[in-house]
Formats: C-alpha cells, structure tokens, sequence
C-alpha cells in the first residue's frame, strides 16, 4: 500500500497504487434542486452505449429517488456498513473515519461487497417512501419515523483519482487515461472476475451476462475527444449538468492555485458550492453535486460530507451573487466543452479551450410582452384571454 | 442448515436436511451417502477410475499404448443411470466389478491444496482442500486426470454473482527452468491449461446466454437485432455478423477467455509471468473435458508432448520437470464478494510438484 493524498478528505490514505494525478480531470456537475428524474439522462446513455444484449441490467447512469431508491439495491447503505456501525466522523474538513482501502480484513484487497443478481432486478425500488410522511404505518421500509423530504440523485461513473474498480483488477485491465482521467475496462483484457463490481463503492462497473466481463461508464470519450459535453449532460432537459475538465494537480489545489476562470475550480474550490459524492469512500470521485437546500441536512452532510451548510447557503443567494450565477447558467447552455468563462455586464460568456467564444447567456431573461390577438386573423395567441 | 421437510409422498420418514453443506477439510460433511474427510483415502469412491495405487509427493505419468481417451470415467459401466449417480450406496457392492480403463494402473498422487493469501484478494481456508492427479502418455501426447471433491455444481457465469467450478495445471516454459510457482517470473514464464465447467456448459447446451440463465426474462428489442431476416431476441450470437457483433464489445474483440460462441473445447492455454500478466495464448493445442460424478469432478486434459508452440512447455519422455495445480469453487462465498474466481483460488500446497514422464 502507498500513501496518496486525497484533498476530499483532507489527509493521506492507503491506496494499493502510487498517487499518479492526470494531466486533466473529467468532471461533471449536478444541480440536484433542478433535476426532476425523467430519466432523460438514462435513456440518452442506456441508447447510446448499452442497449444490447446482455447490458439489460446495465445503467452507466442512473437516477435514484433518495433516501431510498437505490440502483443496486441499497449500494450506499451496504457499503457504509462495512466502513463501521457508526457515523463517519469528520472533525472539520479532515476525514477521522477509514476508507474502502483501510483497516482490511486478512484476505482482503478493497472493502467491498458484489451485489446479489437480484439487486439488479428492481431499479429504485423505494423510490415511493419518500412521498408521504413515514410513520411505521404500512410502509415498505422499516426505518426511523421522519417527515418527508427526498431528492432525485442521478450517478454516473466518477472517474475517480484513485478508483476501486482499478486498485480492485488482479489482471490490470482497468485503466485511467493520463490525457483526461477517464478510467476505463480493456473489453479484451477482463476475465470477468468482477473485482471491480464488489470493489467500486458507487456500484458502477457492471456485468454482462452474455459476454461475461464487466463494462462501465467511459465518460462518452469519442465525443470528449471532439470537445464535447457526454451523451447525459447534453440530453438533460432540466439543464442540470455541466461536464468539462477541473484542475486535478493536488499542490495547486491546497494552495489555492486555482484557475478562477473555469467553471469547474470555480464552483468547486473556489466557492465550494459543489460537492464530492460519499468522499468518505476514499476513491476522491470528481463528479460534484450541489447539494438539494430543502433536504435533511445531516443526511446531505453523510452523502456530501462537511461543507453542506456553506453550499445550501451560497445557493440560497445565488440571485444576488452575479459572479455565481454567470458560473450556473452555463449548465446546459451548450453541447462544446467550456475552458473558461467571464461575467459580461448581463451576460456570462463561455470560451472553449482555445479561447474562441462558443456561448452567451443572459443572467436574466428579457421580458416580452406577447399580443393577446394576432390583429390581422383575430386567433388568441395566449390561453388564458 | 435449514431443516426441510419431506413430502408426504415421498418416504414418510423423518425431515431431511437438504440444504447444501459447505466443507473443508476442518469440517467433514456427507454427500451422496459417505462421509468426506478431506481425503481420497479414506474414502470408498476412490475407485471411481478403477484400481488405486498412490504415489507421494510426485506425479508420475505412466506410458501406455494406443489412443488416450477423453473419458474421465468408463461411460460403458454406469452411463445414462441418473438414479445411481446420486447414491453411492447402491454402487457399493460392484464397484470391484468397474472394468479398467487407461487409468486404472496409472499411479494416483494425492496433492494438498493451500488457500492463496499471498496476493489480496485471497481466501482464508481452502475450498478445495484436496486434489487428485493421474497422468499418463503415449510417446506423442500426455494426458492428466484430475479429480476433486465440490458439493456444489457451480457451472454458470450468466449471472451477475455467480462463478464456475475451475481447475488450472502450470507447467515452466523453459526445459529446465524453475520459475516462481507464483503464476513464475519476468526470466521464467509459465504454461497454464485452464478447465473450466461453465465452459463444459457451454459445449453441452450451447452458449449460455440470459435466456438460459433466466429463461422468462423478456425485452422488447435488442438495435443489433434483424428482425427482416427473422432474428429475434433469441437469436443465438453465434450468428450474430460482424456488424451486429460491435453491440457486443468483447465478442467483436474476440475475448474468447469469456465469450466464445464457437468453443470447441473446455480449456484454454495461458502464459504468465508473474501476478496479474495472465494472457490467453494465440494457439490452444489442449483439450479437455470434465464429467461429475457423486458431487466429484474429474477432469481430462490431454495435450501433445511436443506442441510445436514455442509458448508451450515441452514435456519429454523419460525426463523430469514439475507442474502446480489451482483449483476453484465457483459456488463459495466466504468472505461476502463472491465465488473463487481468479487469486480467490486453492494452489498445491508447496507450490511445484516433480513430474516424472516415464
């Protein structure tokens, strides 16, 4: 085992690899107050990568109704139980608990645990408790009695800096791409072991039950390639996604070497208003969440970790806070990768890598006043004359 | 073990248990009637093929004359008799009268296995705890009976948590040579025949596809599919075209270690040198196939001596080298991520063994 410094937990950790950081890190953001759970995202990637046969169970992304739908059955909750019975403690921003590559068994490599074929049977069985008010009173789940409240979670592969599905693979079939960080299954190298499905926290690398190895999500790197958004983010209807490339140096970093003007370092470590999933697995993930405001805050702060409280806060003023907002509005605004942005007066420009301007969003949409009837064939243009 | 009850139609006795017994060498159980101690020895099936003469800490491949069958067992003597299989008992009194087959005097070697800890992830005891090894040659090919003790059938890899049965004989590449036993060594690779039952499956029945693993599963349509020409989600991939076959990543790319539609035998020929450089060799010149019997498998595997393949072990008459064996249970789950497969494997205990080719 080396040691790796992991930023999302504040400390070094066990890692079975050298710390070996990409040039680029893919990375993707959420806006979970926006996402209404269309599935638009699932669709979009489950037709564009995994409609054949074999991959029926298989969703490289998925969208979960939380706290309890889950996509397997109950990945979460499983592996925080084998992390320990109790809470994760976090003494401010450094992590105090052990991760999926600590305190392991005596055969083990990874803690982790393969699903059962059925936890695949049922994509987000539970997604219905969270609709009224558990009271122990006929419910499915059996659980504490709590008013209601829930969020759609859709997850994809977090490309992680230090992923389990790679440390997990004896035979070195899993691999993360220097050029973009995008970790990727060798389809002729994988015997099927499915280390990588028991290994990875986030249940992301799956089996195919016809060709018998695993695939996961590869990040829509054709498209990435040719400097655009994946297949998920550009098909979001509710325009809750934005993917691009982040910093991933770990000196830059912690010493706030940031660049100011990519909407990814800006939202994440400058403003810190999106956040890591389950940092506390240890595989440093690079998808960021905002986190949902009306939510149950110590549950956010066991998905999201600390730094829950300053993210729900800055959201709430987004509306005044022009330079947030000129980062948020290019969520879905374009299908080409955005490098850089800059705050214009009312409007939040996006640049692409070369610095040719590729959008131009206006912070507040002018108002226009439509005529109640169009004067020369009489027909109402508004339904509510 | 859950105690199950028994239909009233059936015997009338009391409740059998038939849930599945998990054993190690620690903890004999019963199968099939007689007790299991973790030793071929001490047991009455010993004769499964024919007579037994037991060597120590060596296997010896005895010479013999004419064709090597592909037969682990005489088929002539108890084939087709499903009833007889299942209970040793009724086979009690006539197993004297087995008729010998190319095994019967080919000394049998009994080799202990040890559970792989030395590379994580492992197991902590072994799943199978014992293996025994007959080999015998012709002056043109070398075949090798392995025989192991497995309560559980485990012959499917349709499912996302299920693995196969397997075992895995290693030979070093260079004459001579002594490589690591531990999957050998940058100087020294070695030559690894690997069997595995879902394979058998596959030869027997046909690739198993989702419909055999689930067989009410429905899905309203695969895109690779033509329905024009009379496809249907049911088509078999083997006649998938080459364009239909990019649906399936690893079938395009003929990762034939798992999805081979055209399988023609149940082993394939590896080389490693060292841990996780585990590769499929181009040419397979090996052959095996397996049978169970009384929850035991035997499996044959026969190779030319002399293969021509330089990725090969040359194995010569009246020489010495050595060999190991690994073996899995699909079926065991003993530490909560699933079955042996790959470093959650049982090795002969030691590593090498002598093997002597008279």
């Amino acid at each position: 085992m080396a040691r790796v410094r992991n930023w999302q937990l504040g400390r070094e950790m066990d890692y079975p690899y050298e710390e070996n950081r990409p040039a680029r890190q893919v990375c993707m953001l959420f806006d979970l107050n926006k996402c209404i759970a269309c599935q638009s995202c699932t669709m979009a990637c489950k037709t564009t990568w995994t409609a054949g046969k074999g991959q029926e169970t298989i969703f490289w992304n998925n969208v979960e109704s939380k706290p309890y739908g889950f996509y397997p059955l109950a990945w979460d909750v499983k592996v925080l139980a084998l992390l320990g019975e109790q809470a994760q403690p976090w003494e401010g921003n450094v992590y105090k608990g052990t991760t999926i590559f600590e305190d392991l068994g005596m055969n083990q490599r990874i803690k982790g645990y393969l699903p059962d074929e059925m936890d695949y049977a049922h994509p987000n069985l539970g997604e219905d408790e969270c609709l009224k008010i558990l009271d122990g009173e006929g419910d499915y789940i059996k659980g504490p009695t709590h008013k209601n409240w829930g969020f759609f979670f859709p997850r994809i592969c977090n490309h992680c800096t230090f992923p389990g599905c790679l440390a997990a693979c004896p035979r070195k079939a899993i691999y993360k791409r220097q050029e973009d960080g995008i970790v990727l299954i060798d389809q002729s190298r994988c015997r099927g072991y499915r280390e990588c499905v028991a290994a990875c926290p986030y249940k992301k690398s799956f089996y195919n039950d016809t060709v018998r190895i695993s695939e996961k999500c590869i990040s829509c790197y054709p498209k990435v390639e040719a400097g655009l958004m994946t297949q998920c983010t550009t098909q979001c209807i509710g325009k809750i996604r934005l993917f691009g490339f982040r910093t991933t140096d770990y000196d830059k970093l912690t010493k706030k070497q940031v660049r100011e003007n990519n909407p990814f370092d800006f939202l994440v470590h400058v403003r810190k208003l999106a956040l890591p999933i389950y940092p506390q697995f240890g595989t440093e993930p690079n998808n960021m969440y905002i986190p949902p405001v009306h939510v149950n805050p110590d549950f956010l702060s066991q998905v999201f970790g600390p730094g829950v409280e300053n993210s729900i806060k800055q959201y709430r003023n987004a509306g005044k806070d022009k330079e947030l907002l000129a980062a948020l509005l290019l969520f879905g605004a374009t299908e080409r990768i955005c490098d850089t942005f800059k705050l214009e007066g009312n409007e939040t420009v996006g640049y692409d890598p070369q610095g040719k301007e590729i959008i131009r969003v206006p912070l507040t949409e002018p108002v226009y006043i439509r005529q109640v009837k169009n004067l020369k064939t009489g027909a109402f243009l508004t339904n509510n004359s | 073990m859950l105690p199950v009850v028994t239909p009233a139609f059936a015997s009338g006795g009391p409740a059998k248990d038939l849930s599945i017994p998990i054993i190690s060498a620690d903890n004999p159980g019963h199968w099939g009637g007689h007790e299991y101690h973790g030793s071929f020895k001490r047991l009455p099936p010993v004769q499964l093929d024919g007579g037994e003469t037991y060597v120590e800490g060596v296997v010896k491949s005895k010479k013999i004359k004419g064709e090597i069958p592909m037969d682990a067992v005489n088929r002539t003597w108890h084939e087709e008799d499903p009833v007889r299989e299942t209970s040793y008992n009724q086979y009690n009194q006539s197993w004297e009268q087995a008729p010998a087959t190319v095994w019967s005097d080919a000394p049998a070697t009994e080799i202990q296995m040890a559970p792989q800890n030395l590379v994580m992830p492992g197991l902590v005891v072994p799943t199978v705890p014992v293996v025994k090894i007959k080999s015998v040659h012709n002056d043109k090919e070398i075949a090798f009976l392995l025989t192991w003790y497995d309560a559980t059938k485990s012959e499917t890899e349709t499912m996302e948590d299920k693995f196969s049965d397997a075992i895995a004989i290693m030979f070093p590449v260079k004459d001579g040579a002594e490589p690591s036993f531990m999957m050998g060594d940058d100087e020294n690779p070695v030559n690894i025949v690997y069997w595995k039952a879902a394979w058998e499956r596959d030869l027997e029945f046909g690739y198993q596809d989702v419909r055999d693993a689930y067989p009410n599963y429905n899905y309203d349509m695969y895109p690779e599919v033509i329905p024009a020409i009379g496809q249907t989600i049911d088509t078999p991939i083997r006649r998938y075209n080459e364009g239909q076959r990019q649906y399936l990543t690893a079938l395009k790319l003929r990762n034939i270690s798992r999805v081979d539609p055209e399988r023609l035998t149940a082993v394939e020929e590896l080389n490693a040198v060292g841990f996780g450089t585990l590769t499929r060799q181009a040419q397979n010149n090996s052959v095996g196939h397996g049978v169970r019997r009384f929850g035991y498998w035997s499996v044959v595997i026969k190779r030319p001596l002399n293969t021509g393949d330089v990725q090969d072990a040359v194995l010569k008459p009246g020489s010495k080298t050595m060999m190991a064996i690994a073996a899995w249970d699909g079926f065991n789950k003993n530490d909560g991520a699933g079955g042996n497969r790959g470093p959650r494997k049982n090795y002969s205990n030691g590593g090498w063994v002598p093997l002597e080719i008279e």
